[in-house]
């Protein structure tokens, strides 16, 4: 009854899906700092460690998200995440470094974590799972699978979530303000609606709708050019040893940082903007993620450079072929990765794309809890092809620092720079970013950014004031 | 206070490195790769750049500044005659196309930080305008 009830909420979200919005991704910070402590992600049991094949626990993007490659629907490890480490007012257990670390008069080591008199509790491995199922309160989460799994999160290990629903339905909103040259603008960035289904042990769909923002306003984001349209759709077998997975449908491919910020170019001079439909593929992927070194690789076919995808047919694809590999190893306190993606196409399609990038991250913090910091950075080089059949050499690289000071203030400095034509002579650019995240209570997070974009002809520098409101669910 | 010790030279390294990145090239785009663009740009190529990097907030009417409570890209930056183009709009893209030239390629357009057209996309777009802005609506 409680399904069918949940089938009926989900029905209702995607009629509201067909509103708003822009891009909602993952933020590898998160990844590179969660490494941290054990219990920033699940409560911190006297855990028996399981076999090798049998972990869960890795730093990739799947750890925390529904899609292995990033973004959107949370996993319920990603659920937990979200409240016990990353907001000011945790609603679930604090991890035990993060005791100390509330805002000044704030936090909930009291309540949530009461740790003078006991500690959170859950089993000791997978035969004791089952005895916590009558735990899981989680109104947002509906059914377990039947039978078991031992590739699969346990009940218990998160709290009272449901650890491994049959149906599950989130959404990322984002409002944003942008002040620039003096005018302010307000726009709706993001309204994605998710639903995650998955009936048995290792089969899960994933449906995420939404639609491209506009900066107009309210009133102008859905038309006939920002239509709401699949923004992930797709199949996947998934809790196999290693973590293996395989999927298949429209997504965006795996490669490098998956940053929220669509108009970085790390993303965006690669066609990976996350807010553009064009950025969407049709094709598989397979991965894994074996607690450190991981791979995601996908084939896939894709719409022309120059056009649209069908926002409901997930088939709309033209004569062009593309693949993506991405690998590498995640500690505890660093990570490095490889990343390339490379097209082929007709040149009235976009051309050929050649793109190989490195990346990684650095987590003082995991070795000093004096040093809160966490560095991000990628460097990509590539190839694109140019009308006339040439090719145009592409250089980008980004650097990121952020700085907790205390749980659900995070401090970033952030610069992307970019030579999009390495023939062509002052085409290049660089953008500098200062700026905060506010996260009070689960669910909400601020962002404010004030940034300053240098041109190389110094003629049409820019700065801007960026705000926005990021409710995720 | 140790950890923003720690942290000073990883800002700087930043900073550094960030400010002494110079770009290569010698020559404009259209010298490098006369046909780096088409030398016949439909609209439809033109409409593809400015839906991407334009629509977002040049779209709509612009005869009601405040039918978004008040907010309206049209104050960002009026282009001509304080109005604002619909680039939706074929009449407008056309009406407009000298203007947007000129915003683009003195990278006034986008505004704020907001990432610049690229040589190719903006050469693309003025070669259109020299040939007469070829149109369906024309």
């Amino acid at each position: 009854m409680q399904l069918k009830r949940a089938i009926w909420i989900a029905a209702v979200f995607f009629a509201a899906a067909a509103a708003l919005g822009r891009g909602a991704l993952a933020l590898p910070q998160y990844a590179a700092r969660a490494a941290r402590t054990c219990d920033e992600c699940h409560i911190l049991p006297d855990w028996d460690t399981p076999k090798f094949s049998e972990r869960k626990r890795n730093f990739s993007c799947q750890t925390c998200h529904v899609d292995p490659s990033g973004g959107g629907m949370r996993t319920t490890a990603g659920r937990y995440y979200g409240r016990a480490t990353l907001p000011m007012i945790a609603t679930s257990p604090r991890p035990m470094d993060d005791w100390d670390r509330n805002f000044p008069g704030l936090g909930r080591r009291d309540k949530a974590t009461p740790y003078d008199e006991y500690m959170p509790v859950g089993p000791a491995n997978f035969e004791e799972a089952t005895a916590y199922k009558d735990s899981i309160h989680d109104p947002w989460a509906w059914g377990i699978p039947k039978g078991e799994t031992r590739y699969g999160p346990f009940a218990g290990r998160y709290a009272k979530l449901n650890p491994d629903p049959v149906l599950r339905i989130g959404g990322d909103l984002r409002f944003a303000t942008l002040l620039a040259e003096g005018e302010l603008l307000m726009f709706p960035m993001q309204f994605d609606i998710g639903t995650v289904l998955h009936p048995i042990h290792h089969v899960t769909a994933l449906m995420n709708i939404g639609a491209r923002g506009r900066a107009s306003g309210y009133s102008d984001t859905i038309d006939d050019s920002h239509t709401p349209y699949f923004r992930e759709l797709f199949a996947m077998t998934n809790e196999w040893p290693y973590q293996l997975y395989a999927k298949a449908g429209r997504f965006v491919p795996s490669y490098g940082l998956r940053l929220d910020d669509h108009t970085n170019r790390i993303r965006r001079e690669f066609e990976l903007d996350g807010s553009l439909p064009e950025s969407r593929v049709l094709g598989v992927e397979v991965g894994a993620a074996a607690s450190w070194p991981f791979f995601n690789a996908s084939y896939f076919k894709m719409n022309s450079k120059y056009e649209e995808p069908d926002p409901w047919d997930i088939f709309d694809v033209d004569d062009g072929w593309g693949a993506a590999l991405n690998l590498g190893w995640r500690g505890m306190g660093w990570s490095a990765g490889a990343s390339t993606i490379v097209r082929r196409r007709p040149l009235d399609e976009g051309g050929d794309t050649d793109t190989f990038g490195v990346y990684g991250s650095f987590n003082p913090w995991f070795f000093s809890a004096r040093i809160p910091l966490t560095l991000l950075g990628e460097i990509d080089v590539g190839t694109v092809q140019r009308e006339s059949g040439r090719e145009a050499d592409q250089l980008v690289w980004y650097g990121e620092l952020d700085w907790l000071i205390w749980n659900g203030v995070n401090m970033i400095v952030a610069y992307d720079w970019t030579d999009p034509d390495g023939d062509v002579i002052d085409d290049h650019s660089g953008r500098i970013q200062f700026g905060g995240q506010l996260v009070v209570i689960p669910g909400v997070t601020f962002d404010a950014r004030i940034r300053r974009l240098n041109v190389a002809t110094d003629e049409g520098d820019g700065t801007d004031l960026f705000l926005q409101m990021h409710l995720w669910f | 206070m140790i950890g923003a010790k720690r942290a000073l030279p990883f800002l700087l390294a930043v900073v550094v490195v960030a400010f002494g990145c110079g770009g290569s090239g010698e020559l404009p785009l259209d010298q490098v790769d006369p046909e780096a663009a088409p030398a016949d740009p439909t609209y439809d190529q033109v409409f593809a750049i400015l839906h991407n990097r334009c629509v977002s907030c040049h779209a709509g009417s612009n005869d009601d500044d405040d039918d978004d409570g008040g907010y309206s890209a049209s104050r960002l930056r009026a282009t001509a005659d304080d109005t604002d183009p619909d680039l939706t709009d074929c009449v407008e893209i056309v009406a407009f196309a000298g203007d947007i030239v000129t915003e683009i390629e003195n990278n006034r357009m986008p505004p704020g930080a907001m990432p610049r057209l690229t040589s190719a996309q903006k050469l693309l777009i003025r070669r259109w305008v020299e040939n007469g802005t070829p149109a369906p609506c024309n």
